[in-house]
């Protein structure tokens, strides 16, 4: 797969950093805020749907056991979320790790379908066992502002937090390209039966990726549940999350390093705008927009935005990043 | 007493179940591609016997009939623009292909008709059947027989005619049944949409006993992916009995359990049956992880 | 590079929004409200923004507040709590609303107060009945409307008070099946059902939770119907309360006497759904057109302004969410934010917080005491009740406690489905 070159990483990450400095408004900031985050859980999904090629819509269930195990670490046990985090991404890894052990010899809609499920699992079981999660009710987060427990009180702090974390999976993606396991990967990717045969451990590299790929799902979830300081089963282990993850993904393009982000800085403003230009009326409407998107990318424009407008800028062919 | 009623409650959602995963076993089946806007066609149907109830005064056993057509169109459109595209392009592009219809089609529902829920008030909606101390659900029964009756009419279309032959020529092997002078896509065509109004049909049907919002869609159409699996990708009599074995665990683990529970339990058998015994009960081994061949 | 092209389309149409922003007139008083208006809790939704909004009617005609100024609404739409969320900070940042009215539902009334708080932002609940709403320690929160325990536990002791009388079964004897939507409403109200009919002595057979976004609940009702009970409590926050119901009407599930918890039994959608069906159900519910000999003659006048004018909006009569809209509004904009003189939260709490009006003040037949925010259930107002209200001919009528009831209960027991139409 091409590599992203260093420069324009380095342009990227500098623009990002300058971005929260753009704006005092509130609602400007949220937003920013909401492309970090959910830049960097669609780079997370990137990992086990662009590189290791298995398409899940699950990952909410990673991003809900991140939220709540780090959520009621704190509320529970007075721990901080920087260390309920890390117990977070373990769950969320050895979730994976179990769960992709047995269902990893599903090909395509199958692995998608049995994610779904267990999202839904999880999602019911949330709300049944009130005593452990707290039920619909959810889990509530104290309000005051503190380092320690990562709560900020002004969303410009909350940003960079975010932009940190969206770093973090953009490094762990970009590492991962340029490491013998990203060759793996794209042979898995490509032709798996052929990699295979030459010896490449097929179940040991995706089932690391699906870790991976939780790990940094769920440590976003803790961030999530910290910015917004409540959570409940309903929309935290929501498969409008999953699909929106693969959305965004998918149309900035799929085994891209910034193809996630990409996806996530299109989507996220677009729906906020829509909403506050057209008010209620437009429940849904967005989603109509980029389901119509969706489908139109996945069939005339595989290879996702980015690629798009890299061929036509450089008149190239385009290039190899997206399985066939 | 109260055990009859729920195997008889059992029964009857398993009806509902198998009338709706008929279509689905059978693109799947065909196509080799899993529908994942499924639940949002359902849905679909639903309206249309909501809209046709409420505006034009027709009950839904009319509206059956009279609005095919009009699925068979949806089902063309849907083929020919996207499905089409999607044979043979791996797995991205065939999953997040009906991903995509089926956020659009529920959505555009949500827009269209906002989410309140809607029920036909009609006396056919009404209408129970006493039998000594039991009492059933007309509408629930005609839905019941249909699925029956369905099932029976496809399983002899397929296995009894030229034409079901082709198409089962074509699922088992297209470069073959190419090799044959056999049409494919005109049989893929025909096949989505033959898959598109079963759907089409199973929404009318049940829009008098459930009610009818834009997000009905996936709850019923996650339910038909277990029963598809449970049963085996491609087979009627799977869809069937698939479909009766889930409405019966559903009803009697909401009774004996807790209705909390009870689609967890169902959605936990639908990960075992994947893990233990993917090709369910009536499949062929091998058929789901096969994956997705290059066709023409 | 690509990249900063992209950012840089980004960034340019967040200009072009700000530069769209309207001028804000200097004469309103902006305040913003916010309702499921859309999904499956709007008809309660739509029911309780019209409330709201005759309020601010009434109040405009009337000669505004603080010298003539006229009260406007910036209006949102939550259907679900992550709409709630989104709405809140729209309202809150980009409309810069000091104050915010609302909501019909508890998930929404809890998710929306959340973003209030965080952002000093006043947060006045008018239906909301989660115990857990008014629990947090929020500072900026006033909840005008009674706590779960008051309706919850409120039928529970209709159970075992009248209905254990009227069926003439001992309480120790009456069999009470409680059921109840997992949600935030249902939850706490389930809770507070159960917890009060153990407490005196009833024998509780069932206490299940659903879901209210299935589309099937028949393995409940027939567990429900195996298990016979002689009353069912029953706590639905929207549609699901008309899926309930007329899926036990096609499952021949007949109990002695039902008693809801307002929610979705207690709207008029409930009894226009399920046509004769609804006749005859109990509800726990919200203060409605109570006996007028209750209220102090302003309160009477403006609960026969309420009924005329939301009939002729509506066409029906408003239930017991519409009152509490209404009453609760009230009170916001005729005590509290004439004393406060502006959209401080400081000041508006104050204002609030010295409000001392006695049972008959609000339109409904509630009083006015908020209790201070360092307390228990901190912002909610102690004066406010439950009621018994059932559906007869299609109208919810008071028909306990006996002071403010406006006709006798009927239909005890229920008759069944079959003996029905």
């Amino acid at each position: 797969m091409t590599s992203t070159r260093p420069a324009v990483l380095l342009v990227v990450v500098l623009g990002l950093m300058a971005l929260p400095l753009t704006t005092s408004n509130d609602y400007y900031l949220d937003i920013i805020v909401q492309i970090f985050l959910w830049g960097a859980a669609a780079t997370a999904w990137n990992l086990l749907g662009g590189y290791a090629g298995q398409f899940s819509l699950g990952h909410a269930a990673f991003f809900g056991i991140g939220a709540y195990t780090s959520s009621l670490l704190l509320t529970g046990a007075r721990v901080s979320p920087w260390l309920g985090m890390l117990a977070g991404a373990l769950l969320a890894a050895l979730f994976a790790l179990v769960i992709g052990y047995l269902s990893i010899r599903l090909r395509g809609p199958f692995f998608t379908l049995s994610t779904i499920a267990l999202t839904e699992v999880l999602q019911i079981l949330a709300i049944h066992w009130r005593g452990l999660t707290g039920g619909s009710e959810g889990v509530s987060l104290p309000n005051a502002a503190s380092v320690w427990t990562m709560t900020f009180d002004g969303r410009r702090t909350y940003a960079y937090v975010g932009l940190g974390f969206l770093l973090l999976a953009v490094l762990v993606s970009w590492l991962i390209e340029r490491s013998r396991w990203g060759y793996y990967l794209v042979a898995i990717r490509e032709e798996e039966d052929a990699a295979r045969s030459i010896g490449v451990p097929v179940l040991g590299v995706k089932l690391g990726a699906a870790a991976l790929s939780a790990c940094l799902t769920a440590v976003v979830g803790t961030f999530y549940a910290q910015y917004v300081l409540w959570i409940e089963p309903a929309h935290t282990f929501s498969i409008d999350i999953s699909i929106q993850l693969a959305l965004m993904v998918i149309i900035g393009g799929l085994g891209t390093l910034l193809g996630p982000l990409i996806g996530a800085a299109l989507i996220i403003p677009l729906n906020m705008f829509l909403r506050a230009w057209l008010g209620a009326a437009v429940s849904g409407l967005y989603l109509v927009i980029y389901g119509l998107v969706l489908v139109l990318v996945v069939l005339y424009a595989r290879a996702g935005i980015v690629a798009e407008v890299q061929r036509v800028m450089r008149r190239h062919p385009v290039p190899r990043q997206s399985p066939a | 007493m109260i055990f009859v009623e729920l195997v008889l409650a059992g029964l009857m959602l398993g009806g509902v179940y198998a009338l709706i995963s008929i279509g689905l076993t059978l693109i799947f089946g065909v196509l080799r591609v899993v529908n994942f806007a499924h639940g949002e066609m359902l849905m679909l149907g639903m309206f249309a016997a909501y809209w046709a109830s409420t505006l034009g005064g027709l009950p839904p056993y009319v509206t059956a009939v009279a609005a095919l057509p009009l699925f068979a169109l949806f089902g063309w459109l849907v083929y020919r623009l996207i499905v089409r595209r999607t044979l043979g392009m791996g797995d991205v592009v065939q999953i997040f292909a009906t991903v995509g219809v089926g956020v659009v089609l529920q959505n555009a529902a949500l827009v269209l008709w906002t989410g309140d829920f809607r029920t036909i008030r009609s006396g056919y909606a009404d209408a129970v059947l006493r039998v000594g101390g039991i009492q059933v659900s007309v509408p629930l029964l005609v839905a019941f027989a249909v699925a029956i009756g369905v099932s029976g009419l496809l399983f002899l279309f397929l296995n009894r005619t030229l034409e079901g032959r082709a198409v089962r020529a074509v699922a088992q092997d297209p470069i073959s049944a190419l090799a044959l002078a056999i049409d494919t896509d005109r049989v893929y065509m025909r096949t989505f949409v033959l898959g598109v109004c079963c759907v089409g049909l199973a929404g009318v049907l049940l829009a008098p006993s459930y009610p009818i919002f834009p997000a009905i869609g996936l709850s019923f159409g996650l339910v038909s992916y277990v029963v598809v699996v449970l049963g085996g990708l491609g087979s009627m009599a799977g869809a069937l009995l698939g479909g009766f074995v889930i409405g019966l665990i559903e009803v009697l683990s909401g009774y004996f359990l807790g209705t909390a529970l009870k689609q967890a339990i169902y959605f936990l058998i639908f990960v075992l049956v994947l893990l233990v015994r993917p090709q369910g009960l009536f499949g062929q081994r091998g058929a789901e992880t096969m994956g997705f061949g290059k066709i023409a | 590079m690509v990249k900063r092209v992209v950012v840089g389309l980004v960034v340019g149409v967040a200009v072009v929004v700000v530069a769209s922003v309207g001028v804000v007139v200097a004469q309103d008083v902006r305040i913003g409200t916010i309702f499921p208006v859309t999904g499956n809790m709007a008809f309660g939704g739509n029911e309780g923004f019209m409330g709201t909004e005759i309020a601010r009617e009434i109040v405009n005609e009337r000669g505004g507040i603080w010298g003539g100024k006229k009260i406007v609404f910036v209006q949102a739409d939550a259907p679900d709590q992550t709409a709630a969320t989104n709405e809140m900070n729209r309202l809150i940042s980009r409309e810069n609303v000091k104050l915010v009215v609302g909501s019909f539902s508890s998930a929404i009334a809890f998710t929306a107060s959340q973003v209030a708080e965080r952002n000093k932002v006043i947060f006045w609940e008018n239906h909301g009945v989660a115990d857990t709403i008014a629990r947090r320690g929020f500072r900026y929160l006033f909840k005008t409307n009674v706590n779960a325990t008051g309706t919850g536990g409120g039928s529970a002791v209709f159970a075992a008070g009248y209905l254990a009388k009227a069926l003439n079964i001992a309480p120790k004897d009456l069999k009470v099946a409680v059921a109840w939507e997992d949600g935030t409403y249902g939850a706490s109200v389930g809770k507070a059902a159960f917890e009060k009919a153990k407490e005196l002595g009833l024998n509780v057979v069932a206490n299940e939770g659903y879901s209210a976004k299935s589309a099937d609940l028949s393995p409940l009702i027939l567990k429900l119907k195996g298990l016979n009970p002689d009353v069912l409590l029953v706590a639905g926050i929207g549609q699901d309360a008309v899926l309930f119901w007329s899926q036990a009407r096609k499952l021949d599930f007949n109990a002695k006497a039902v008693v809801a918890t307002s929610g979705g039994w207690g709207v008029p959608d409930f009894a226009k759904n399920l046509g004769d069906g609804a006749n005859g159900v109990f509800s726990s519910d919200f203060p409605t057109e109570v006996n007028p000999e209750a209220l102090t003659p302003h309160a009477r006048e403006l609960a026969r302004e309420f009924v005329k004018r939301f009939q002729a909006k509506k066409g029906t009569r408003p239930t017991g969410n519409a009152w509490l809209a209404f009453a609760g509004s009230m009170v916001l904009f005729e005590e509290v934010l004439p004393k406060a003189g502006s959209l401080d939260p400081e000041k508006i709490r104050d204002a609030a917080f010295s409000l001392d009006l006695p049972n008959g003040s609000m339109a409904n037949g509630c009083g006015v005491k908020f209790i201070p925010h360092d307390q228990f259930d901190g912002g909610k107002n102690e004066r406010a009740f439950a009621i018994v209200g059932q559906w007869q001919d299609g109208v919810m009528k008071v028909v306990g406690p006996d002071k403010l009831a406006a006709a006798k209960p009927i239909l005890v027991p229920l008759p069944k489905w079959s003996d029905r139409k």
